[in-house]
């Protein structure tokens, strides 16, 4: 069953340059899928304009469609902005790359919490308040009581990205879109993030639809990947044969890149083990 | 032959602040490129503004040449800014936008008075000498001399980069101190500006500091690393002996962290 499908997505300027060019994919349940490509590729385009946030000033063209279980899908590109804000949340929710811009500086954690909880499963008083807290044990916070009370600003990166994520999973979307989710983290924060993630999504059986520009983190946690060049579509397949047996000239060179950086921490784990040995 | 930079026994804090370095001790050798690595908070960035001069440290001192960097003395500050150059992590906001690329370039040699002192006693002959010493800058980093006229505003980030590091090796420094230089740039720009790094190296003898989070990037240009957590430094060493045969659990830590490709 289809969760997500998008078919020939056109977005250009006022100007008519193109930005994403007759983009088609689908994504089914539970299935997990990753976006690659580099900066200007038109990635986070495709994630607004699934969220249908794409800037007015756009052009938009093709179909975006979103459906929850058996119900009936929902046109995103030509929706209503009330049909819209009932799909956000509860049946696609977003986690954008800066969790500190995705909060509100002058709210309370607890409060932004709570907030898609009242509006789309009409929690109040102490039930809205356990959720809360619920959600955020989930996240794996420790002391989810002192975090609800904390501002934006008074926490770490990487627990502020655990609020967004607890935010966003809220009021159990169908289909997750996470759009560079970390990269602005620590490498240490990134991996944790990426094993809560990964873990969060297999046990509530969600799509998941993973942006980046880096290869190796998106093998961590999709097992299919879609390369996007100046908004077109280059090739998709499996990590495996994408890095393996890449088929397009513009896929073989990201992937060397990225194979050139990861092999120098070949040299160092082969060349460091023998001076190991010698030593 | 001894060492170009050192930090010996060097603590700092900020007013009013707890400790940010504790005990740090380490010697840049010509030739020998330097990577130090760690998290957010780890302190890289301040051990980056001591080894500039932009900060002084609490205690201890950071060694120029074998003589204490004071930025007080103009003499060894001019001497100090010409042998060692910095290259920002966002081209972005590093090269101003209002300034030709040629300006932007140039601009070392004029503020550290290198055009005086080497161009020649004639106006004319001097600025023969910037522009020749613009273009052959500008040719090192792999660009174009038709990109003399250009605003930075013309050029990808990548290009950008590029630019930055061509006005820092303008004047020759024997050290370059790169602060997450390819962090902002896309994976395939990223392996080229590193081995732009790479080459300057061995074609013009700088001697690269590179602070960074990114293991790999420091495992591909750097001969030897330090590890800092919270201040300290918890492992120094040879490269491939710190990250290929770590001694310490928190750099097995970060290691272990890094995504990988399947093989």
């Amino acid at each position: 069953m289809k969760v997500l499908e998008v078919s020939d997505l056109t977005i250009t300027t006022h100007g008519g340059v193109p930005l994403v060019r007759g983009l088609s994919f689908t994504i089914g349940r539970g299935e997990r899928l990753g976006l690659i490509g580099e900066s200007g590729s038109g990635k986070s385009l495709t994630a607004l304009a699934i969220m249908g946030l794409l800037p007015g000033e756009l052009y938009k063209s093709g179909e975006v469609s979103l459906s929850e279980g058996e119900s009936e899908s929902t046109q995103i590109l030509t929706a209503k902005e009330s049909a819209l804000n009932q799909i956000r949340g509860e049946v696609v929710s977003v986690i954008f790359q800066e969790p500190l811009t995705a909060l509100d500086p002058l709210m309370r954690v607890g409060r932004q919490l709570a907030e898609p909880l009242r509006r789309h499963r009409k929690l109040t008083g102490r039930a809205l308040q356990s959720s809360v807290i619920d959600a955020l044990t989930e996240v794996r916070i420790n002391n989810p009581a002192r975090i609800a009370r904390a501002y934006p600003h008074e926490i770490s990166g990487g627990e502020r990205q655990r609020v967004a994520i607890a935010m966003a999973l809220a009021c159990e979307p169908t289909l997750l879109i996470a759009d560079e989710p970390t990269t602005a983290l620590d490498v240490t924060v990134q991996a944790e993030i990426l094993g809560l993630l990964d873990g969060l999504v297999e046990h509530r059986h969600m799509s998941l639809l993973f942006i980046s520009h880096d290869l190796a983190v998106v093998s961590q946690i999709t097992d299919r990947v879609l390369v996007l060049k100046e908004g077109e579509f280059v090739e998709s397949g499996s990590i495996e044969e994408i890095t393996h047996n890449p088929q397009h000239s513009y896929t073989r060179n990201l992937v060397a890149s990225a194979l050139q950086l990861d092999s120098a921490l070949d040299f160092a784990s082969t060349e460091g083990g023998l001076d190991g040995i010698n030593s | 032959m001894g060492s170009i930079l050192e930090a010996r026994n060097v603590e700092f804090e900020y007013l009013h602040g707890s400790p940010v370095l504790s005990d740090i001790n380490f010697e840049l050798f010509q030739g020998k490129n330097l990577g130090i690595v760690g998290e957010s908070g780890s302190g890289k960035s301040t051990i980056l503004r001591l080894l500039l001069g932009i900060r002084k440290p609490t205690d201890g001192e950071i060694l120029f040449g074998g003589k204490n960097l004071s930025v007080a003395d103009k003499k060894q500050a001019r001497e100090f800014r010409a042998q060692v150059q910095v290259v920002f992590q966002d081209p972005y906001s590093s090269l101003d936008p209002r300034q030709r690329i040629d300006r932007l370039i140039a601009e070392p040699l004029v503020s550290l008075g290198l055009a005086n002192s080497l161009g020649g006693n004639s106006r004319e002959s001097r600025r023969r000498w910037i522009e020749s010493q613009v273009e052959d800058s500008l040719r090192s980093v792999g660009l174009s001399t038709d990109s003399l006229k250009k605003y930075p505003a013309e050029f990808s980030g990548g290009q950008r980069q590029r630019v930055a590091i061509a006005r820092a090796i303008v004047c020759n420094p024997k050290v370059l101190l790169a602060d997450e230089p390819v962090s902002a740039l896309d994976v395939t720009t990223r392996v080229q500006v590193i081995d732009l790094l790479k080459e300057l190296g061995e074609s013009r003898g700088q001697t690269i500091v590179m602070v960074s989070h990114d293991l790999a990037v420091v495992a591909a240009l750097c001969d030897e690393t330090i590890v800092l957590e919270k201040g300290a430094i918890v492992e120094k060493g040879k490269t491939s002996k710190v990250l290929g045969n770590p001694s310490q659990s928190y750099t097995r830590k970060l290691i272990e962290s890094l995504p990988r490709l399947p093989h």
